[in-house]
Protein backbone atom coordinates (compact mmCIF):
# COMPACT_ATOMS: atom_id res chain seq x y z
CA UNK A 1 0.00 0.00 0.00
CA UNK A 2 1.31 3.82 -0.96
CA UNK A 3 2.99 5.68 1.91
CA UNK A 4 0.74 8.11 2.01
CA UNK A 5 -2.12 6.45 2.57
CA UNK A 6 -0.74 4.45 5.21
CA UNK A 7 0.35 7.66 6.74
CA UNK A 8 -3.23 8.87 6.76
CA UNK A 9 -4.63 5.41 8.23
CA UNK A 10 -1.76 6.15 11.32
CA UNK A 11 -2.85 9.42 11.70
CA UNK A 12 -6.64 8.33 12.03
CA UNK A 13 -5.56 5.81 14.64
CA UNK A 14 -5.08 2.50 12.67
CA UNK A 15 -2.52 0.82 14.42
CA UNK A 16 -1.82 -1.67 11.64
CA UNK A 17 -1.25 0.85 9.20
CA UNK A 18 1.79 1.78 11.32
CA UNK A 19 2.80 -1.72 11.84
CA UNK A 20 2.91 -1.41 7.98
CA UNK A 21 5.36 0.67 8.05
CA UNK A 22 7.44 -0.65 10.62
CA UNK A 23 7.85 -3.76 8.31
CA UNK A 24 8.56 -2.34 5.19
CA UNK A 25 11.39 0.07 6.77
CA UNK A 26 13.02 -1.47 9.81
CA UNK A 27 15.36 -2.79 7.81
CA UNK A 28 16.70 -0.03 5.66
CA UNK A 29 16.60 1.71 8.90
CA UNK A 30 19.06 -0.53 10.26
CA UNK A 31 21.83 -0.74 7.58
CA UNK A 32 21.53 2.95 7.51
CA UNK A 33 21.98 3.02 11.49
CA UNK A 34 24.72 0.29 11.39
CA UNK A 35 26.98 2.64 9.08
CA UNK A 36 26.14 5.42 10.66
CA UNK A 37 26.80 4.46 14.57
CA UNK A 38 29.27 1.33 13.43
CA UNK A 39 27.89 -0.81 15.94
CA UNK A 40 25.30 -3.08 15.91
CA UNK A 41 23.69 -3.22 18.97
CA UNK A 42 23.47 0.68 19.02
CA UNK A 43 22.10 0.52 15.86
CA UNK A 44 19.33 -1.31 16.75
CA UNK A 45 18.54 0.98 19.42
CA UNK A 46 18.47 3.71 17.33
CA UNK A 47 15.83 2.01 14.99
CA UNK A 48 13.92 1.49 17.90
CA UNK A 49 14.12 4.80 18.85
CA UNK A 50 13.35 6.00 15.32
CA UNK A 51 9.63 4.06 14.85
CA UNK A 52 9.52 5.15 18.51
CA UNK A 53 9.58 8.93 17.24
CA UNK A 54 7.62 8.52 14.23
CA UNK A 55 4.65 7.03 16.46
CA UNK A 56 4.66 10.18 18.54
CA UNK A 57 5.59 12.73 15.34
CA UNK A 58 3.57 11.59 12.72
CA UNK A 59 1.36 14.56 13.38
CA UNK A 60 4.17 16.65 12.27
CA UNK A 61 4.67 15.00 8.91
CA UNK A 62 3.44 16.86 6.07
CA UNK A 63 3.21 15.23 2.48
CA UNK A 64 5.27 17.99 1.14
CA UNK A 65 7.68 15.51 1.89
CA UNK A 66 7.59 11.78 1.00
CA UNK A 67 6.87 9.44 4.09
CA UNK A 68 10.49 8.02 3.39
CA UNK A 69 12.35 11.14 3.53
CA UNK A 70 10.49 12.13 6.48
CA UNK A 71 11.56 8.53 7.99
CA UNK A 72 14.88 9.05 7.05
CA UNK A 73 15.30 12.15 8.68
CA UNK A 74 14.02 11.09 12.08
CA UNK A 75 16.49 8.50 11.83
CA UNK A 76 19.54 10.41 10.82
CA UNK A 77 18.68 12.75 13.62
CA UNK A 78 18.40 9.71 15.99
CA UNK A 79 22.26 8.59 14.91
CA UNK A 80 23.45 12.53 15.23
CA UNK A 81 22.30 12.47 18.60
CA UNK A 82 23.16 9.03 19.49
CA UNK A 83 26.51 10.15 18.30
CA UNK A 84 27.03 13.36 20.53
CA UNK A 85 26.32 11.32 23.62
CA UNK A 86 29.23 8.77 22.43
CA UNK A 87 31.34 11.28 21.37
CA UNK A 88 30.65 12.83 25.26
CA UNK A 89 31.85 9.69 26.71
CA UNK A 90 34.98 9.11 24.64
CA UNK A 91 36.69 11.97 23.20
CA UNK A 92 37.35 11.12 19.36
CA UNK A 93 40.39 13.08 17.56
CA UNK A 94 38.16 15.42 14.79
CA UNK A 95 39.07 14.86 11.68
CA UNK A 96 41.34 18.38 11.15
CA UNK A 97 44.24 16.39 13.63
CA UNK A 98 45.00 14.05 10.04
CA UNK A 99 47.67 15.08 8.24
CA UNK A 100 46.39 16.52 4.95
CA UNK A 101 48.46 14.73 2.64
CA UNK A 102 48.40 13.05 -0.83
CA UNK A 103 47.75 9.50 -0.09
CA UNK A 104 50.07 7.28 -1.78
CA UNK A 105 48.86 4.92 -4.37
CA UNK A 106 50.08 1.75 -2.59
CA UNK A 107 48.00 2.21 0.62
CA UNK A 108 45.16 2.38 -1.65
CA UNK A 109 46.00 -0.03 -3.79
CA UNK A 110 47.02 -2.39 -0.35
CA UNK A 111 42.79 -2.03 0.85
CA UNK A 112 41.52 -2.79 -2.53
CA UNK A 113 43.51 -5.76 -3.02
CA UNK A 114 42.92 -6.80 0.61
CA UNK A 115 38.88 -5.70 0.08
CA UNK A 116 39.41 -4.38 4.65
CA UNK A 117 35.91 -3.87 4.93
CA UNK A 118 36.14 -2.81 8.29
CA UNK A 119 38.67 -0.47 7.54
CA UNK A 120 36.25 1.46 5.46
CA UNK A 121 34.01 1.54 7.86
CA UNK A 122 36.35 2.75 10.14
CA UNK A 123 37.51 5.59 7.76
CA UNK A 124 33.79 6.59 7.45
CA UNK A 125 33.60 6.14 11.01
CA UNK A 126 35.76 9.25 11.62
CA UNK A 127 34.37 11.52 9.03
CA UNK A 128 32.72 14.51 9.79
CA UNK A 129 28.18 13.72 11.17
CA UNK A 130 27.05 15.34 7.98
CA UNK A 131 29.63 14.22 5.12
CA UNK A 132 29.13 11.23 6.87
CA UNK A 133 25.27 10.93 6.32
CA UNK A 134 25.34 12.33 3.07
CA UNK A 135 27.76 9.93 1.96
CA UNK A 136 25.83 6.98 3.63
CA UNK A 137 22.35 8.45 1.61
CA UNK A 138 24.14 8.67 -1.50
CA UNK A 139 26.19 5.10 -1.43
CA UNK A 140 24.20 2.88 0.07
CA UNK A 141 20.91 3.89 -0.28
CA UNK A 142 21.23 5.43 -3.26
CA UNK A 143 19.09 8.39 -2.69
CA UNK A 144 18.78 11.59 -5.15
CA UNK A 145 20.76 14.78 -3.99
CA UNK A 146 17.08 16.39 -3.82
CA UNK A 147 16.16 13.42 -1.13
CA UNK A 148 19.33 13.69 0.85
CA UNK A 149 19.08 17.65 0.88
CA UNK A 150 15.99 17.16 2.37
CA UNK A 151 16.86 14.85 4.88
CA UNK A 152 19.88 16.28 6.21
CA UNK A 153 18.79 19.71 5.21
CA UNK A 154 20.40 22.95 3.16
CA UNK A 155 20.32 22.93 -0.46
CA UNK A 156 20.75 20.10 -3.37
CA UNK A 157 24.73 21.55 -4.45
CA UNK A 158 25.54 21.35 -0.74
CA UNK A 159 24.46 17.82 -0.48
CA UNK A 160 26.42 17.37 -3.69
CA UNK A 161 29.94 19.52 -2.04
CA UNK A 162 29.48 17.31 1.41
CA UNK A 163 29.51 14.10 -0.95
CA UNK A 164 32.67 15.46 -2.45
CA UNK A 165 34.44 16.16 0.72
CA UNK A 166 33.42 13.31 2.28
CA UNK A 167 35.25 11.31 -0.83
CA UNK A 168 38.01 13.51 -0.41
CA UNK A 169 38.34 12.78 3.31
CA UNK A 170 38.30 9.11 2.72
CA UNK A 171 41.06 9.62 0.33
CA UNK A 172 43.77 11.45 2.94
CA UNK A 173 42.41 9.09 6.05
CA UNK A 174 43.23 6.08 3.78
CA UNK A 175 46.23 7.61 2.56
CA UNK A 176 47.89 7.73 5.75
CA UNK B 1 37.07 25.89 -16.93
CA UNK B 2 39.97 25.72 -14.64
CA UNK B 3 40.53 22.38 -12.37
CA UNK B 4 39.31 23.98 -9.32
CA UNK B 5 35.63 24.57 -11.16
CA UNK B 6 35.95 21.05 -13.00
CA UNK B 7 36.23 19.48 -9.49
CA UNK B 8 33.86 21.47 -7.10
CA UNK B 9 31.11 21.63 -9.26
CA UNK B 10 31.40 18.78 -11.88
CA UNK B 11 32.79 15.71 -10.31
CA UNK B 12 30.10 14.21 -8.27
CA UNK B 13 28.05 14.42 -11.24
CA UNK B 14 31.02 13.22 -13.65
CA UNK B 15 31.51 10.21 -11.41
CA UNK B 16 27.97 9.37 -11.34
CA UNK B 17 27.55 9.92 -14.83
CA UNK B 18 24.58 12.86 -13.78
CA UNK B 19 25.82 15.62 -16.42
CA UNK B 20 23.95 16.67 -19.53
CA UNK B 21 26.00 16.21 -22.76
CA UNK B 22 27.16 19.67 -22.75
CA UNK B 23 28.64 19.55 -19.81
CA UNK B 24 29.99 16.55 -19.64
CA UNK B 25 31.89 17.32 -23.46
CA UNK B 26 33.62 20.12 -21.19
CA UNK B 27 34.62 18.29 -18.20
CA UNK B 28 36.05 15.10 -20.45
CA UNK B 29 37.97 17.55 -22.86
CA UNK B 30 39.56 18.81 -19.75
CA UNK B 31 40.90 15.73 -18.43
CA UNK B 32 42.08 15.06 -21.99
CA UNK B 33 44.34 17.44 -20.91
CA UNK B 34 44.96 17.75 -18.00
CA UNK B 35 47.32 14.65 -16.09
CA UNK B 36 46.53 16.10 -12.57
CA UNK B 37 42.55 15.99 -12.82
CA UNK B 38 42.56 13.02 -14.95
CA UNK B 39 44.65 11.14 -11.58
CA UNK B 40 42.31 13.00 -9.29
CA UNK B 41 39.46 11.38 -10.91
CA UNK B 42 40.65 8.10 -10.80
CA UNK B 43 41.08 7.97 -7.44
CA UNK B 44 37.43 9.19 -6.83
CA UNK B 45 36.30 6.61 -8.79
CA UNK B 46 38.23 4.03 -7.14
CA UNK B 47 37.36 5.55 -3.95
CA UNK B 48 33.35 5.16 -4.52
CA UNK B 49 33.63 1.64 -5.89
CA UNK B 50 35.69 0.54 -3.00
CA UNK B 51 33.05 2.28 -0.80
CA UNK B 52 30.49 -0.06 -2.31
CA UNK B 53 32.25 -3.52 -1.24
CA UNK B 54 31.36 -1.83 2.71
CA UNK B 55 28.69 -4.40 3.12
CA UNK B 56 26.23 -4.82 6.52
CA UNK B 57 25.44 -8.59 6.87
CA UNK B 58 21.62 -9.23 7.33
CA UNK B 59 20.80 -10.25 10.45
CA UNK B 60 18.62 -12.92 9.96
CA UNK B 61 14.84 -12.99 10.09
CA UNK B 62 14.96 -14.12 13.70
CA UNK B 63 16.67 -10.52 14.34
CA UNK B 64 13.84 -8.77 12.29
CA UNK B 65 11.52 -10.40 13.86
CA UNK B 66 12.79 -9.69 17.42
CA UNK B 67 13.29 -5.82 15.94
CA UNK B 68 9.54 -5.60 15.18
CA UNK B 69 8.20 -6.77 18.50
CA UNK B 70 10.61 -4.61 20.53
CA UNK B 71 9.17 -1.74 18.27
CA UNK B 72 5.42 -2.51 19.31
CA UNK B 73 6.09 -3.20 23.12
CA UNK B 74 7.28 0.39 23.30
CA UNK B 75 4.71 2.62 21.70
CA UNK B 76 2.34 0.29 22.97
CA UNK B 77 3.04 1.55 26.26
CA UNK B 78 2.54 5.31 24.86
CA UNK B 79 -0.70 6.54 23.64
CA UNK B 80 -2.07 6.07 20.26
CA UNK B 81 -0.89 9.06 18.04
CA UNK B 82 -2.87 11.96 18.93
CA UNK B 83 -2.06 15.84 18.72
CA UNK B 84 -0.57 17.01 21.93
CA UNK B 85 -1.81 20.28 23.49
CA UNK B 86 1.95 21.52 22.48
CA UNK B 87 1.22 20.43 18.72
CA UNK B 88 -1.59 22.57 18.55
CA UNK B 89 0.25 25.57 19.87
CA UNK B 90 2.63 25.03 17.67
CA UNK B 91 0.13 25.45 15.01
CA UNK B 92 -1.40 28.18 16.00
CA UNK B 93 0.57 30.67 14.17
CA UNK B 94 1.29 33.60 16.19
CA UNK B 95 2.72 31.64 19.34
CA UNK B 96 4.83 29.57 16.43
CA UNK B 97 5.88 32.91 15.32
CA UNK B 98 6.43 34.51 18.00
CA UNK B 99 8.95 31.00 19.22
CA UNK B 100 10.36 31.21 15.55
CA UNK B 101 11.46 34.88 15.83
CA UNK B 102 12.35 35.17 19.39
CA UNK B 103 15.30 33.24 17.97
CA UNK B 104 17.20 34.56 15.33
CA UNK B 105 16.25 37.87 17.35
CA UNK B 106 18.07 36.64 20.39
CA UNK B 107 21.13 35.72 18.44
CA UNK B 108 21.15 38.61 16.70
CA UNK B 109 20.99 40.75 19.51
CA UNK B 110 23.28 38.85 21.68
CA UNK B 111 26.19 39.25 18.49
CA UNK B 112 24.96 43.65 19.54
CA UNK B 113 26.26 43.06 23.53
CA UNK B 114 30.02 43.36 22.81
CA UNK B 115 30.48 42.66 26.41
CA UNK B 116 29.19 39.31 26.26
CA UNK B 117 32.54 37.84 24.94
CA UNK B 118 31.18 34.37 25.27
CA UNK B 119 28.47 34.37 22.98
CA UNK B 120 30.85 35.99 20.46
CA UNK B 121 33.37 33.09 20.71
CA UNK B 122 30.62 30.62 20.99
CA UNK B 123 28.38 32.37 17.92
CA UNK B 124 31.88 32.37 15.62
CA UNK B 125 32.91 29.02 16.32
CA UNK B 126 29.32 28.16 15.49
CA UNK B 127 29.21 29.65 12.12
CA UNK B 128 33.12 29.19 10.89
CA UNK B 129 32.28 25.51 10.48
CA UNK B 130 32.34 24.26 6.95
CA UNK B 131 29.25 22.01 7.81
CA UNK B 132 25.99 23.71 8.53
CA UNK B 133 24.82 22.95 11.75
CA UNK B 134 21.90 19.95 11.54
CA UNK B 135 18.30 20.92 13.37
CA UNK B 136 18.75 19.12 16.33
CA UNK B 137 22.01 21.00 16.57
CA UNK B 138 20.80 24.11 16.35
CA UNK B 139 18.47 23.23 19.19
CA UNK B 140 20.95 22.24 21.38
CA UNK B 141 23.00 25.68 20.63
CA UNK B 142 19.56 27.48 21.47
CA UNK B 143 19.11 26.46 24.78
CA UNK B 144 22.33 26.96 25.72
CA UNK B 145 21.64 30.52 25.04
CA UNK B 146 17.84 30.55 26.82
CA UNK B 147 20.25 29.07 29.96
CA UNK B 148 22.57 32.36 29.57
CA UNK B 149 19.98 34.53 29.34
CA UNK B 150 18.08 33.27 32.23
CA UNK B 151 21.31 33.71 34.00
CA UNK B 152 21.39 37.28 32.51
CA UNK B 153 21.87 40.09 35.72
CA UNK B 154 18.58 41.92 35.77
CA UNK B 155 19.38 45.28 34.16
CA UNK B 156 21.09 43.88 31.37
CA UNK B 157 18.16 41.67 30.79
CA UNK B 158 15.96 44.88 30.94
CA UNK B 159 17.98 46.82 28.54
CA UNK B 160 17.90 43.24 26.05
CA UNK B 161 14.27 42.58 26.04
CA UNK B 162 13.98 46.59 25.21
CA UNK B 163 15.86 46.04 21.88
CA UNK B 164 14.24 43.10 21.51
CA UNK B 165 11.07 44.71 21.21
CA UNK B 166 11.17 46.40 17.83
CA UNK B 167 12.92 43.02 16.19
CA UNK B 168 10.54 40.94 17.29
CA UNK B 169 7.63 42.83 15.16
CA UNK B 170 10.29 43.59 12.22
CA UNK B 171 8.52 42.13 9.53
CA UNK B 172 11.86 41.11 7.92
CA UNK B 173 12.34 38.69 10.85
CA UNK B 174 8.74 37.62 9.86
CA UNK B 175 8.92 36.78 6.47
CA UNK B 176 12.05 34.72 6.62
CA UNK B 177 10.89 31.30 6.02
CA UNK B 178 13.47 29.55 5.40
CA UNK B 179 15.10 30.08 8.39
CA UNK B 180 11.82 28.94 10.80
CA UNK B 181 11.77 25.82 8.92
CA UNK B 182 15.43 24.88 8.99
CA UNK B 183 15.13 25.64 12.70
CA UNK B 184 13.02 22.76 12.98
CA UNK B 185 11.79 23.66 16.29
CA UNK B 186 8.72 22.14 15.35
CA UNK B 187 10.24 18.99 14.91
CA UNK B 188 12.19 17.63 17.67
CA UNK B 189 9.39 17.55 20.61
CA UNK B 190 12.26 17.65 23.20
CA UNK B 191 13.53 20.58 22.23
CA UNK B 192 10.79 22.40 21.67
CA UNK B 193 9.03 21.43 24.84
CA UNK B 194 13.11 22.49 26.65
CA UNK B 195 12.69 26.02 24.99
CA UNK B 196 8.68 26.48 25.98
CA UNK B 197 9.83 25.97 29.78
CA UNK B 198 13.35 27.99 29.09
CA UNK B 199 10.64 31.06 27.39
CA UNK B 200 8.51 30.89 30.33
CA UNK B 201 11.13 30.71 32.78
CA UNK B 202 12.35 34.22 30.82
CA UNK B 203 9.16 36.05 30.65
CA UNK B 204 8.77 34.97 34.71
CA UNK B 205 12.12 36.70 35.07
CA UNK B 206 11.17 39.86 32.60
CA UNK B 207 8.07 40.36 35.00
CA UNK B 208 9.76 40.88 37.94
CA UNK B 209 12.11 43.24 35.87
ZN1 LIG C 1 42.67 20.04 -14.30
Amino acid sequence: MNDLILVEKFKGGDRTAFKELVLKYQKEIYFLACRMVFNKEDAADVVQETFVQVFRKIHQFRSASTFKTWLYRVAINRCKNFLRVLKKNRELAPIENYAVTDPKDSQLDLLLKNERVDLIGETIEKLPKKQKAVLILRTYHELSYKEIAEIVGGSVNSAKVNFYHAIENIKRLVGK
Amino acid sequence: MNCKTIKKRFLTDYVEGNLELDQKTLVEDHLANCLQCREHFGEIQRIASLLKSYTVADPGEVFWDGLTSKIYSRVNKKKPAQKKPWEILQEWMTWKRLVYTATPVLLILLLLFPAHHFYQSHFSELTSQENVLTVEEIGNEFLLIDEYLIQMPANQLEKFVQKMAWLILSPEVLAWPEYFDGLGLGTDEEIFQMRKQNLDLLAKRLHEV
